[in-house]
């Protein structure tokens, strides 16, 4: 036993750390959305399927380099979520919370049914980006893409870190989610607040979708796992924070690479729910929260 | 509203199923549709008085008609218990695990709930597909009869719909007076304000599990009807669709209103029958009249007529009270 949790370990703690990444970043999206409008996104993970559908499009249909491709599915993705927040969630983001979030739930089914429409249920495979050689690190095979994967994720957190503590536009939602009633005394306009939280977490999605759509490939039914994966790290790391959020999407990353490995893979949602759950019942506000 | 005419109402609306149902006795695709209007009506009732009554998000109706369905299905065909036990246990057992599951997320604000019922959702479609020694996995149970009524020799399914009305109907009345006694104004208190319910001394915890817990059972019997009338389940016949569906019919029908998701359904289901044949299409459009609702008609059918019914009594009246003023 002790062999083979040896042998197995580094290789799931790295396959662990790659889907985490990709957590983090749905999780810091939710936060994004929340600490802006005070709405629970459920479009969250259609959102992702967007930029994997678009990542497609560019990288594969259309035959365009990485260095192209990746920006134009973030702006892709910015398009259609900026489209989507004026049309549906703007109207109705005045009325009782219930409204925006069904609204959210809606317009999540409106662009997966949309995206599978135009592109098909069956997924489309994409290819890595630099050759799928792994390379060898102590037992574990690092597949190029997760350095991608990994690599994207450190360059979209320090991105989204520099927005927040040195542009007006990352301020002023900082300071809405901490008062959203004070920022509006202020001058901070509420309306516009919610294009840019909804427009910075389709941009986070955009760009994590172009990374790892290699290794999940374009299939719009994957929206709802990470929808629920990302919410649960945000809800364990406590989502009243950035980086509580994106360490509670790594970690559930790391708990389902290892269970998955170590215990049973079909039941790696059930495990999930399981520590989500325990942590409400436990630690409501989240690992990192604090008790309000 | 008078007693007398919410005894006359409440007779249409049982009377509406039986009769419709045996005018058309001998066809099985008019008694097919009937029984699912009123099934989906069942779950979008219990929707209704979670998520409309007393405002808790809820996105466990897949769940919770999955386990009724399951538990219902498992009894007839491995105990052969006859299908009054088995939608018994049915709404017994979806109503404790409501009742479990709403504990843990009580703790919570209004917007995590419908994401953690969401999870809650795929975790039993999960359950059902990967448990294969008990629910026979992505293979489905069959192999049970459809139930009858005994001493009684009318059509199968119009024998089915009238056991199906009981129960609708029982959901039904169950709802509306509970709704309607001091119960529903707690609830109605806890809706629009937490803290304002609980100073005027409501128990919010209290009533936010019971709440859960009794739309979870109305969901679950709904779920045994549906195992007992198709005869076949598998983890494909409950997903997200499914909630998303119901949810249309609730706000299409009216949210606040329980009349609104007897509308609802019937409507969404009738609708629902030229959409058959695509598939793909099908939660395209539940989602786009979830949104166009909620953008130009937020209150629903049934709500707005009555609104409207009301404005023009009013009006009315104060017309025939002060004529000069009109």
């Amino acid at each position: 036993m002790l062999d083979f949790l040896i042998a197995t370990l580094p290789q799931l703690l790295v396959t662990g750390i790659m889907i985490g990444s990709i957590y983090a970043l749905v999780a810091l999206c939710y936060y994004v959305v929340h600490a802006g409008t005070g709405v629970i996104n459920f479009a969250q993970g259609d959102f992702v399927v967007v930029g994997l559908a678009f990542t497609w499009l560019f990288y594969v249909d259309l035959g365009l380099p990485v260095v192209l491709s990746i920006p134009l599915t973030i702006l892709a993705t910015l398009a259609c979520v900026a489209v989507f927040e004026r049309l549906a969630i703007r109207p109705v983001s005045a009325r009782d919370p219930m409204i925006p979030l069904l609204v959210t739930l809606a317009g999540g089914i409106l662009i997966r049914s949309t995206v599978q429409l135009i592109w098909g249920v069956r997924p489309r495979l994409v290819p890595h980006y630099s050759g799928d050689d792994p390379i060898l690190v102590l037992d574990a095979a690092i597949l190029p893409q997760a350095l991608w994967i990994v690599g994207g994720t450190v360059v979209i957190l320090g991105a989204v870190y520099l927005f927040f503590k040195h542009t007006l536009f990352g301020l002023s939602m900082l300071g809405a989610a901490s008062d959203r009633e004070g920022a509006r005394v202020i001058g901070v306009n509420a309306g516009m607040i919610g294009l840019y939280s909804f427009g910075l977490s389709a941009m986070i999605s955009g760009a994590a979708a172009s990374v790892m759509a290699p290794v999940t490939n374009a299939d719009p039914q994957l929206g709802l796992e990470f929808a629920i994966k990302g919410f649960a790290g945000a809800i364990i790391g406590g989502i009243e924070k950035p980086h509580a959020v994106v360490v509670g999407g790594l970690m559930i990353g790391l708990l389902e690479a290892l269970i998955g490995g170590l215990i049973s893979s079909e039941y790696r949602n059930l495990f999930v729910f399981g520590v989500l759950m325990l942590t409400l019942i436990v630690r409501p506000q989240g690992l990192f929260g604090e008790r309000t | 509203m008078n007693s007398r005419s919410l005894l006359v109402e409440r007779g249409i609306i049982l009377l509406l199923p039986v009769v419709l149902g045996a005018l058309a006795m001998n066809s099985a695709y008019f008694l097919t549709l009937l029984t699912f209007i009123l099934i989906n009506g069942a779950i979008a009732m219990g929707t209704c008085f979670c998520m409309g009554r007393a405002g808790q998000i809820t996105l466990a109706q897949s769940g919770f008609v999955a386990i009724g369905a399951y538990v219902a299905m498992l009894l007839t065909l491995r105990l052969g218990m006859p299908a009054g036990v088995g939608v018994g246990c049915a709404v017994i057992v979806a109503g404790l695990v409501g009742f479990a599951l709403s504990l843990p997320i009580m703790k919570l604000k209004g917007h995590y709930l419908g994401l953690v019922t969401l999870a809650f959702s795929l975790v039993v479609a999960e359950v059902a597909t990967h448990w294969t020694s008990v629910t026979n996995g992505a293979s489905g149970l069959y192999g049970i009869k459809m139930p009858s009524i005994p001493y009684i020799d009318l059509s199968p399914r119009y024998e089915f719909l009238l056991m199906l009305t009981v129960y609708w109907f029982a959901v039904y009345i169950v709802a509306d007076n509970l709704i309607k006694s001091r119960y529903g104004r707690s609830m109605q208190a806890l809706k629009y304000s937490e803290w304002g319910a609980q100073a005027s001394g409501v128990d919010i915890t209290r009533v936010k599990t019971e709440v859960f817990a009794i739309s979870a059972a109305m969901m679950g019997g709904a779920g045994a009807f549906y195992a007992y009338f198709i005869q076949y389940i598998g983890p494909e016949s409950f997903t997200l669709e499914l909630s998303i569906t119901v949810i249309a019919m609730c706000i299409l029908g009216g949210m606040t209103d329980i009349r609104g998701a007897l509308v609802g359904s019937a409507l969404i289901s009738v609708m629902n029958e030229p959409l058959r044949a695509y598939p793909q299409v099908q939660p395209l459009v539940y989602a786009l009249i979830i949104i166009v609702m909620i953008i130009f008609l937020p209150k629903g059918i049934v709500p707005s007529m009555v609104d409207a019914m009301a404005d023009r009594r009013k009006r009315r009246r104060l017309g025939v009270a002060r004529p000069d003023e009109t």
